[in-house]
């Protein structure tokens, strides 16, 4: 589903991704996991194709495309997803217009009929209830004074509508009480299928307790030091990151 | 004096000037005072000619391209086909329209006759109200002298006391834009007695591509508690000079709320002089300029506060695309007796294209103490960020272009209130959008 080899990239000059290797197969969920500014969000930019990363080495395949090659519009269209640590409030859109021009987006793309203002009304209408959010949501401007969880909740509506083929969720569970946060791993298991893959980058092993991750990845400095099963995920919330920095430093 | 040896400044001072004689003496049938308040406006426009830019309020707008053309009236009202009119005209509304310059009774609308409400031709109605002008003649602009000079007709709606009109009243100039570049005057008229209430839609289009000339003058009085809508919608063509000059007057308690949305026309300059001349009364002027390729569209707005406890809102609004250029200007002068006045000013602009660009210029003047009065002025490009929320959910750079831009005018479309007029604008800035500024998106 995806293959990423030694990714290399940078902002405004500075080297952030220093060589990344993760493969990603149909059906499974990774976690990423990894101290702040370690580059977590920019991987996961520079894999949804946010334009002031540029990328200096290194290769990245999705469901046998070169990802790099394509616009993000495109990467949406083939399938992923990336659900924003920080979603962007857009004043004067309407959250229920916004919500089907991308979804007709894609459907458009896949050959199939766009739906009209009431076939998208009665589909958004059932996904609402899943993640627990008011019918006003739809008639009020995107994200626009949204608390923090009603943004992610917004985010995984999104996911649940758009059905991705790969789901990057950057940091979807911080700031969500507990029962956002079930809200939210309930909208992910919901979807899990043999043919959908989650990225699920996240601060709290609290998450992977709801999300099970078939492998825990750990980030520091724009590699990842460390790949294991969810167990790894459970010694960094006892040991934190110190100890892996410690062997990197002896390592390196 | 023969214009090929004239010196610039001269031709700007000749320009329009040898054809009175003529227009003149082909009105032999016109009334003696109307006559003679021509010559007076033609006296003022002589001495002040057409504006220039070494003139503080003309530093950037160039009318040189204006004196360039020779432009002629249309002796009689040229003959259309009324299927030519159907995108411009506007179902459920009382509706003039007016043809170069001449009103034409075969295809208006004006609906069934109402107590209190008088609605025709300017030239019919009260064509000793020439005499009746806005401002003392000595004291008019360059633009509005030559209205007066050269007037042909336009629109009179006269509300009587607390008459109130249901549908809008649209008044449809078109021109007709063919080879001959013509030259239209229309001098308006609108009276809002005291409690009357209506909405007044003005519309100026061209049929053909052709350069032409619309220079129209309006006054509107908003009396004591009355309250008036005023849309004023320009589809004009690229090679259009569209030189306006509205006066506004409010009475007490009176509410007066505008939009001037401007889609057309090559070079456009409207002068919007507001006068709260009541206590307590109301004006909200709002207005949505958009110019692509090489066109010019400049605002000026003059409010000013006369009277105690009044409030105005003036919120305009710019997309540019190309190498277009608007400027704004936007004056609230607060008079000493204007205790209590609220007033708030914006301007905000989007740049679509790098080569575009904008003269924005609010000011604030005043004399009164005790005053809430807030101004600002924005020059801004579509924000990155949702650029790229919108794009990584599926909607290509132009979709999400569109759909951004609109966004940014959106707060102006809530307040349009009959709802044909409103699609049709969200129809005007979508198909702008798309064909004109190249950002195609997915219908409204
Ligand atoms: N647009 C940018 N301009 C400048 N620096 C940037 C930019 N984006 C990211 N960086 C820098 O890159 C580094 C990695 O940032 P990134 O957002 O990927 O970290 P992260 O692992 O997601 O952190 P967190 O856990 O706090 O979300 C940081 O030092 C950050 O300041
Ligand atoms: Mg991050």
């Amino acid at each position: 589903m995806l293959e990423i080899t030694s990714l290399q990239a940078r902002v405004e000059g500075k080297a952030i991704l220093k060589g990344i290797d993760l493969t990603v197969r149909p059906g499974e969920v990774h976690a990423i996991m990894g101290p702040n500014g370690s580059g977590k969000s920019t991987l996961a930019g520079v894999l949804a194709g946010r334009e002031e990363y540029e990328v200096t080495g290194g290769a990245v395949r999705y469901l046998a495309q070169d990802l790099l090659e394509l616009a993000p519009e495109e990467r949406a269209r083939a399938g992923l997803l990336l659900a924003f640590q920080y979603p962007v409030e857009i004043p004067g859109v309407s959250n229920v217009y916004f919500l089907k021009a991308a979804l007709n987006a894609l459907r458009k793309h896949r050959g199939e009929g766009e739906l009209d203002a009431v076939e998208f009304l009665a589909l958004v209408r059932g996904q609402l209830k899943t993640v627990q959010m008011d019918e006003s949501f739809l008639r009020r401007s995107v994200n626009e004074g949204f608390s923090g969880g009603e943004k992610k909740r917004n985010e995984i509506l999104q996911m649940a509508l758009l059905e991705p083929r790969l789901a990057i969720l950057d940091e979807t569970d911080s700031g969500l009480d507990i029962d956002a946060l079930k809200i939210v791993a309930d909208g992910v298991n919901g979807l899990r299928s043999p043919e959908r893959s989650f990225l699920v980058i996240t601060h709290y092993q609290r998450l992977l307790d709801y999300i099970v991750p078939d492998f825990v990845h750990v980030l520091m400095n724009g590699r990842i030091v460390r790949s294991g099963g969810r167990e790894l995920a459970l010694e960094l919330e006892e040991k934190g990151y110190g100890w892996l920095e410690a062997e990197v430093t002896v390592g390196a | 004096m023969p214009r090929e040896s004239a010196t610039p400044a001269a031709i700007e001072k000749s320009a329009f000037v040898p054809d009175f004689e003529p227009f003149i003496a082909a009105r032999p049938g016109e009334a003696a005072a109307v006559l003679a308040s021509r010559r007076t406006a033609m006296e003022r426009f002589v001495q002040l000619g057409v504006p220039h830019r070494r003139l503080e309020n003309w530093r950037h707008t160039d009318l040189s391209p204006l004196t360039k053309n020779r432009f002629t009236l249309a002796a009689e009202p040229t003959a259309i086909d009324p299927v030519q009119l159907v995108p411009y005209s506007l179902s459920g509304a009382r509706e003039l329209v007016f043809v170069d310059g001449f009103f034409s009774a075969e295809l208006s609308n004006p609906g069934k006759a109402q107590p209190g409400l008088l609605l025709g031709s300017y030239a019919e109605c009260l064509p000793e109200d020439a005499l009746r002008w806005a401002v003392a003649p000595e004291t008019a602009e360059a633009l509005e002298a030559l209205n007066g000079a050269y007037w042909q007709d336009g629109a009179f709606v006269d509300l009587a006391a607390d008459a109130r009109v249901e549908a809008p009243i649209h008044l449809l100039f078109i021109a007709t834009g063919a080879d001959l570049p013509l030259a239209q005057f229309v001098r308006n008229r609108i009276t809002a007695g005291p409690g009357s209430r209506a909405t007044i839609i003005e519309t100026y289009a061209s049929l053909g591509a052709g350069v032409h000339f619309t220079c129209p003058v309006g006054t509107v009085d908003v009396g004591a508690n009355a309250d008036l809508d005023h849309y004023r919608l320009g589809q004009e063509n690229a090679a259009a000079f569209h030189l306006a000059t509205s006066r506004v007057r409010l009475g007490r308690d009176a509410r007066f709320k505008s939009l001037a949305f401007v889609a057309g026309g090559g070079l456009v300059r409207h002068d919007l002089l507001a006068e709260l001349a009541g206590p307590s009364s109301e004006a909200t002027l709002h207005g949505l300029y958009l110019a692509g390729g090489t066109r010019h569209i400049d605002h000026h707005l003059w409010v000013r506060h006369s009277a105690p406890h009044a409030a105005s809102r003036q919120i305009y609004k710019g997309i540019l695309a190309g190498r277009a250029r608007a400027v704004f200007n936007g004056n609230v002068f607060v008079a000493s007796e204007a205790a209590k006045t609220d007033a708030k000013q914006t301007n905000r602009n989007l740049l679509l294209s790098d080569a575009a660009l904008v003269h924005s210029n609010p000011q604030l003047e005043i004399y009164a103490g005790d005053v809430r009065c807030t101004h600002g002025s924005t020059v801004g490009q579509l924000d990155e960020e949702a650029l790229f929320y919108l794009r990584s959910r599926g909607l290509d750079e132009a979709q999400a272009k569109n759909l951004l831009t609109r966004a940014f005018a959106s707060d102006l479309f809530e307040d349009i209130r009959p709802a044909a007029l409103r699609d049709r604008l969200e129809t005007l800035l979508y198909t702008w959008l798309s064909f004109e500024a190249g950002i195609a998106g997915t219908a409204p």
